[in-house]
């Protein structure tokens, strides 16, 4: 994180009838990538302003399944069997890369 | 004898209800579909490729086994 001194906002020039004319550009949100696989994520909302998500309900920031706005639904998918395999007992908890972990002891819980 | 049978326990693996527990109902072999319910998850259809089988199953239901049915016998498993 930038010492506040050092912190600068971008900045955009436009030439206009007087001369050019600094404009600042406005922050907004990025979109938003699976924590597992890296791809971006879907039904996140993104490019706008960190005020206007805040004013969303709170579906309409993330899908409403297990995992939403964290894992892509590939991930999720995987996680899931995984954790139904440990469930029947095919699987040891061992198994399970670290990476994955927390997600199928998460997954585990829910559906039981 | 594919696994998916009436009274096979599945886990939804696609979709919101992700995750949750449910049984077969019916089995629609031509549109590879199948009616579903879960303590969770109304009663609806379901593509088969967004179910995941179990080893269990239950016996003594059908389609026509009301709501409460279902969820007393699956409350075991």
């Amino acid at each position: 994180m930038p010492k506040p001194s050092e912190r600068r906002k971008k900045v955009k020039y436009r030439k206009t009838a007087k001369g050019t004319k600094k404009i600042f550009v406005k922050g907004k949100t990025s979109k938003h990538r699976c924590a597992l696989c890296g791809r971006y994520l879907h039904g996140v909302p993104h490019s706008k302003r960190p005020s206007e998500v805040r004013k969303l309900s709170k579906t309409e920031r993330r899908p409403t399944a297990i995992f939403g706005g964290v894992l892509c639904s590939r991930c999720r998918t995987k996680i899931i069997e995984e954790a139904a395999l440990i469930k029947a007992g095919a699987k040891e908890i061992s198994d399970i890369s670290l990476k994955e972990l927390n997600y199928v002891k998460q997954a585990l819980e829910a559906m039981e | 004898m594919s696994a998916f049978e009436v009274g096979r326990v599945c886990f939804k693996v696609k979709g919101r209800d992700a995750g949750q527990k449910v049984v077969v109902l019916r089995v629609d072999k031509k549109k590879l579909t199948a009616i579903i319910e879960g303590p969770k998850v109304k009663r609806s259809k379901c593509n088969l490729r967004h179910l995941l089988p179990t080893e269990q199953k239950i016996s003594g239901i059908s389609e026509k086994s009301t709501r409460k049915t279902i969820l007393k016998k699956l409350e075991g498993k």
